[in-house]
């Protein structure tokens, strides 16, 4: 990927800061951009398009577009990793990447651009090295800032002579559900999004080894999996690591081992596609009466052991656009009507394990409706999903388990891993019956 | 970096300043509006500069400089006080004046020398970063003027201390490069670079990777691969970052391994890599994997399905956008794959929230992996699609189950009764495309147009506001409206009668053939209405086609009715037994030659666009391809050499290494000058490692052996057996690449076995000297574990090339001896001359064989 200059720009294709790296075209193609921006329709944008020899790849983040622009045809998924890897250094700097941040820190966008790309080549990414010598803070400069060591040892993502007065390390265990249920009920697709995030606040350079309950790891270390081992074994189908994995170990032996960079990161990400029944279940009767009004039962059911509970679970049921007078009952949580969305929301703070809720919603229609528009629109409003959010701590879909974590250091510090599940809804949404 | 053209459409924005600056005490308003005058002010300011004590104030009024700068406001004029202002200890300052300069220096030739100096100091400070940054600033200046300060500092950064100062050193170099290639290649950069590769720092090997790939790529297509190259690079494989990687896996992706075995070593220690979480890497890695067994067509299926989990993660992890460009690769995979990501399918369902690029890719992708077992499933899904508010992913589904329908023939009912159902539904887009699809399933399966036909009648007046439906419609009741379909000339009637109130030339065109077509099955009935359609037709003067078409109709069918009926129906009508009238749609016929192209192309623009790269991609950025590289391994499988792992190990291009390090054996013709032997002295001892083994062609366990001293004192007592009338050239020498090049292109002209009585006793260097005294050179010759191996050439006085191959099996004593014959453009011999002269060759080594009494 040799990118000829990059743009970050607002929704409309403003130009809100931008970089040259190759001189080879003019900054005004940016303007082509915002060009197409106008003139194409939503549906007809692509990420990746090419005009006139020039090819434009960009990224939508928050209230911004980042852009790249290139002459070559060049590694093209590079090109948009690039730019997410961006988004991500600025957030690591900023804490959100969004119109005003820039504004805010412009030079210093300037130079996360000028070392993180060099001549239209993507160099370092690693925000927590570029940090170290990086900076804009005035107190930080009377120690000049030396690229660090790191840039040069092969533990690129780590500097020597990190001290924390307290050895701690944080595990999250987080799974993502993504579900689709069809309106007779069928899973049509499940699968986990599975990551372990770490947050290390480990001195030195520990060793670490992290213990999963694997199968295939336990079939590796010739151990069958038996009543010993806690709970059962489970089968990873697809791992993706943190460079810092020796992946060569992990292939010999299911070992993940590891030197951790300091702070916050997803040490590895994981898929599973297994069939996941939905752990809250909703059934949703709609009855439309002729005309003058129409009216929503809705059931949902918790399908998960009765001793977890699901936190913060929105119910959003589309209703159609040109509803009006609402009314709702129900056996637990509030429900709020978003005419901007088109939806129902019924919220529940805790949502115990085994139960079952009822909801009703009722809704006047205009009585005079043009008669094509009105069946219309309550069609399309059917075709809409009903869509879950919850979170379930203490709990993962896939039964994962850390079965230990070993710290090794040369000082010899004693250290705390904590761990933490949580399983939390990513899209999940079932299909509403006709 | 410059800004030439400012850019007038920000210049008016950002009337007020913005929140969250007052975290400082003194709130500079960075983003107030600005008119020429403060501009000018800001001028004064900066004036004031070298006499203010306060370092943060100094800042804000630099950092003011630059914010005007970013709003796209012309601060060029600003140029002489902030060269003034480089002159600071504060790293800070230093940078944004860097930033600063490296914008406007385009603008400002003449006073950018002013700032050489000091640039050229901080170029030798002792902080690196100082360094590093100075030395980035003034190759990034891009004015011919600065050429002759910029080698300096550059060659000294190549052998700096500091691995920042070296990586940036060598981006350096190709920012030379592009602003005056000629210097950078005279200035022996290239030759620097190829030893900075064992560097011990990954990002400098990286960058040399970039930096030779592009300022070689116009001349040979980017860098040299051997060997021993990708052998050190891939055992240092878990130093490098995503981005290094992605450099290194380009160059594997070049690389031909010499033998299966290698093949696999190569594979095995690229498999990690699949578990990186980088798009790009990973993409890049199938990329390798396909090119890798290019050779080994068997192999690519167990490709395929170990890419299948990783690329479905990154799929599922990933933002929309790189989902988009996977499942474009995805597409491109499914085509020449099939089958192997069909159970995968669920993967593919389309989210509710997806932007619609990634929906519209997985709708296709659908289609084109639905099997008999999942076409249920997918169909339905579909179908759940094609009432999506979007109206281009109803469309989409629509023809995406038409696609499934051509594909699979048992489906074709299931699916036209979907179709059918999709009629009644009552939404603007989905009746069109439904009919449309209708129409091309028609085509392919005739057979079927009973069950659709009927219940395509009362579709015909709802869609008039679709031409294209429409003309659709009436072409398939001309078409299919004779026996089964009694309705048919009815259909068209009440159109015929209200002829002047159609306004598309397209129906009007179908409306005629329609017509014409079902005269000839059923005149009777279509006698009056055809006349009436004629006649308004011919009167038609809102479209000079449809007026000529009508004309042409009416006129054959005044002169010869049969004959206007071969014409309008064509040959197929007449045929009854004919069932099927379209096999393949032209359309799709090219499509897969194109594909073999694109993947050519993997992981490029090419794949998502559909279209090979010299479509989009304007000539001067093209990167000329590779010359294939040729490789035993490789021949071996052109020449049908199999079942012999051993014809390995001889590395032609050898002397292509151009590796550093006094260890390298360079056996091959070694009058070509071996870039190895012309280091720099200055830069080739400060950073480069100890000389590794890898590198060292010794341990391939392949002894060249290059009889160069004897080519001019060929064996008087040998001249003897000159008996043969084949005359060859004393005097001919042939470069190795030539030979490669000529060995893959040219025909194999004979491949000859025989068994020797006994083995070559002292290797191999008899048998060369006495070939020799004959007119055949070695270019290269080696022992493997249990074969010898020499390659030979000669040529005729009459400018014919002889490329012989000879090997020999240590145990079975078999000899095997491939011909290639190449021959001057001017000659025109016909095949058997060729055989002829292949049979003399042949039979001149034999003489050669039987002298040394291994016959």
């Amino acid at each position: 990927m040799v990118a000829s200059a990059l743009f970050i720009m607002d929704l409309k294709g403003k130009i809100i800061i931008s970089r040259n790296y190759r001189g080879d075209i003019p900054m005004t193609v940016s303007e082509r951009f915002a060009t197409y921006l106008q003139e194409k329709e939503e549906s007809e944008q692509r990420p990746i398009f090419t005009e006139e020899g020039c090819t434009f790849a960009y990224l939508k983040y928050n209230n911004l577009f980042l852009l790249s622009v290139t002459k070559r045809n060049s590694n093209v998924a590079l090109m948009l990793v690039y730019l997410s890897r961006l988004v991500d250094v600025f957030k690591e700097y900023f804490g959100e990447l969004e119109e005003e941040s820039i504004r805010d820190n412009f030079v210093i966008i300037y130079e996360l651009m000028d070392e993180t790309m060099d001549f239209g080549y993507p160099q370092t990414t690693e925000a927590k090295i570029l940090r170290e010598y990086i900076t804009q803070e005035g107190n930080r400069l009377e120690a000049a800032p030396r690229p660090p060591v790191a840039l040069t040892n092969t533990v690129s993502w780590r500097s020597e002579g990190i001290k924390h007065r307290k050895n701690e390390i944080f595990l999250d265990v987080i799974e993502k559900l993504n579900l689709l249920v069809s309106a007779n009920g069928t899973v049509l697709h499940s699968e986990i999004i599975g990551a372990i995030r770490m947050k290390s606040f480990l001195s030195g350079m520990p060793e670490l080894k992290l213990g999963l309950n694997d199968k295939l790891m336990f079939e590796a270390s010739g151990r069958a999996v038996s009543a010993s081992t806690k709970g059962k074994a489970i089968e990873l189908e697809d791992i993706k690591f943190h460079q810092c994995v020796r992946l060569a170990r992990f292939e010999n032996d299911r070992t993940i081992s590891f030197i951790p960079p300091d702070g916050e990161f997803d040490l590895m990400t994981y898929r599973l596609s297994t069939q996941v029944k939905p752990l809250i279940w909703v059934e949703a009767v709609v009855e439309p009466h002729s005309h003058s009004r129409i009216e929503y039962m809705i059931k949902a059911k918790s399908q998960f052991k009765s001793r977890s509970i699901a936190n913060n679970v929105d119910i959003i049921i589309p209703v159609p656009s040109d509803v009006d007078t609402p009314s709702f009952k129900a056996s637990i949580g509030t429900v709020t009507y978003l005419p901007d969305k088109d939806a129902i929301v019924w919220g529940i703070k805790q949502f115990h394990g085994q139960r079952e809720y009822l909801m009703r919603a009722h809704f006047g229609l205009p009585s005079i409706a043009a008669e094509g528009s009105s069946a219309n629109a309550t069609e399309k409003c059917w075709k809409k999903p009903v869509q879950i959010k919850f979170e379930i701590p203490y709990f993962t879909v896939s039964g994962i388990q850390v079965r230990y974590l070993k710290i090794i250091e040369k000082s010899g510090f004693a250290a705390l891993p904590w761990v933490r599940y949580i399983t939390c809804a990513g899209d999940v949404y079932l299909r509403m019956g006709t | 970096m410059t800004m030439s053209a400012p850019l007038p459409q920000s210049r008016q924005s950002h009337p007020s300043p913005l929140p969250g600056q007052h975290q400082q005490q003194n709130p500079p308003a960075y983003f107030v509006d600005t008119k020429k005058g403060e501009v000018s002010e800001l001028k004064q300011l900066l004036k004031t500069l070298a006499v203010e004590k306060d370092p943060k104030r100094k800042r804000d009024v630099i950092k003011k400089v630059i914010a005007y700068m970013t709003l796209g406001i012309d601060v060029s004029r600003l140029f002489t006080e902030m060269v003034l202002a480089i002159e600071t200890p504060d790293l800070v300052v230093k940078k944004m004046v860097y930033l600063y300069l490296c914008n406007y220096a385009h603008a400002k030739p003449d006073l950018a020398l002013m700032c050489v100096n000091t640039l050229q100091r901080d170029c030798s400070a002792d902080d690196p970063m100082v360094r590093g940054l100075a030395l980035r600033a003034l190759c990034s200046l891009r004015l011919p003027s600065m050429l002759e300060y910029i080698s300096a500092p550059l060659r000294r950064a190549l052998t700096d201390q500091s691995p920042y100062v070296r990586k940036t050193g060598v981006m350096g170099i190709l920012k030379l490069f592009h602003l005056a290639p000629d210097v950078a290649r005279s200035a022996n950069f290239v030759d620097l670079l190829y030893n900075m590769i064992q560097d011990p720092d990954p990002h400098v090997v990286t960058n040399c990777l970039i930096v030779l790939g592009e300022m070689l790529a116009a001349e040979e297509g980017g860098m040299a691969v051997n060997q021993p190259l990708i052998l050190h690079l891939l055992g240092r494989l878990g130093e490098f970052n995503e981005w290094g990687l992605t450099q290194i896996l380009a160059l594997v992706a070049k690389y031909h391994p010499a033998d299966e075995e290698e093949l696999f070593t190569i594979m095995n220690l690229l498999d990690p890599v699949l578990r990186t979480s980088n798009s790009g890497v990973v993409l890049s890695t199938i990329k390798c994997f396909l090119h890798l067994t290019t050779a080994v067509p068997d192999l690519q299926p167990q490709v395929y399905l170990r890419v299948k989990a990783p690329l479905l993660t990154l799929m599922a992890g990933g933002n929309p956008e790189v989902e988009y460009c996977i499942l474009k690769h995805l597409e491109a995979m499914v085509h020449r794959a099939p089958g192997v990501f069909d159970d995968e399918y669920r993967q593919l369902y389309v989210r509710y929230n997806e932007p619609t690029f990634v929906k519209y890719e997985k709708i296709d992708i659908l289609a084109i992996i639905a099997n008999e077992e999942t076409v249920g499933d997918i169909v339905a899904e579909l179908a759940e699609y094609s009432t999506d508010v979007d109206q281009e992913v109803s469309r989409r589904s629509i023809r995406a189950i038409g696609n499934i329908a051509f594909r699979l023939p048992s489906a074709a009912g299931m699916v036209l009764e979907r179709l059918v159902g999709f009629l009644d539904v009552d939404m603007n887009s989905m009746r069109p495309e439904t009919i449309l699809v209708m129409r091309d399933i028609l085509r392919r399966y005739p057979e079927r147009k009973a069950e659709a036909l009927p219940r395509l009648q009362p579709c015909m007046r709802r869609v008039d506001n679709h031409p294209e439906a429409q003309a659709a419609l009436i072409w398939m009741t001309g078409e299919y409206g004779g026996k089964n379909f009694p309705e048919g000339p009815y259909l068209l009637e009440p159109l015929i009668d209200s002829y002047a109130t159609i306004s598309s030339a397209l129906v009007k065109l179908s409306l005629l053939t329609a017509a014409m077509k079902l005269f000839f099955k059923r005149p009777p009935e279509m006698q009056s209405m055809l006349g009436r359609l004629l006649a308004a037709a011919t009167n038609d003067l809102t479209s000079q086609d449809v007026h000529d078409r009508a004309l042409l109709y009416y006129r054959l069918l005044v002169a010869d009715v049969e004959a206007a009926k071969r014409v309008v129906l064509g040959e197929h009508e007449m045929d009854v037994n004919r069932t099927t009238i379209v096999g393949t749609f032209a359309e799709e016929r090219d499509m897969t030659s194109l594909r073999d192209k694109l993947f050519g192309e993997f992981n490029t623009l090419a794949v998502i666009y559909g279209k090979p790269s010299s479509q989009f991609v304007s000539p001067s950025y093209r990167i000329k391809p590779a010359e294939t590289s040729l490789t035993p391994f490789m021949m071996g499988v052109q020449i049908g050499d199999s079942g012999n792992n051993g014809n390995n190990l001889l590395d032609l291009h050898a002397d292509d290494s151009l590796l550093p390090g006094g260890g390298v054996e360079c056996g091959v013709e070694s009058e070509s000058p071996s870039r190895a032997g012309s280091t720099n002295p200055e830069g080739s001892t400060a950073y480069t490692g100890p000389s590794s083994d890898l590198l060292d062609m010794s341990d391939m366990g392949v002894s060249l052996a290059v009889p160069t001293d004897r080519i001019t004192t060929p064996s008087a007592s040998q001249q003897d057996f000159c008996t043969s009338t084949l005359a060859l050239i004393d005097s001919f020498r042939m470069e190795p690449e030539t030979f490669q090049h000529l060995w893959a292109e040219l025909p194999e002209s004979i491949s000859y076995n025989v068994d020797l009585t006994v083995l070559p006793t002292d290797g191999l260097s008899t048998l060369e000297t006495s070939l020799l005294s004959r007119g055949i050179k070695c270019l290269a010759s080696g022992e493997v574990t249990d074969v010898f191996k020499l390659f030979l050439y000669g040529q005729h006085e009459l400018g014919r090339l002889y490329l012989i191959q000879i090997v020999i099996h240590k145990l079975s004593k078999r000899l095997n001896l491939t011909l290639k014959i190449g021959r001057p453009e001017m000659e025109s011999e016909g095949d058997d001359g060729k055989d002829r002269s292949a049979n003399a060759v042949v039979e001149l080594i034999t003489q050669v064989l039987s002298s040394l009494h291994l016959l």
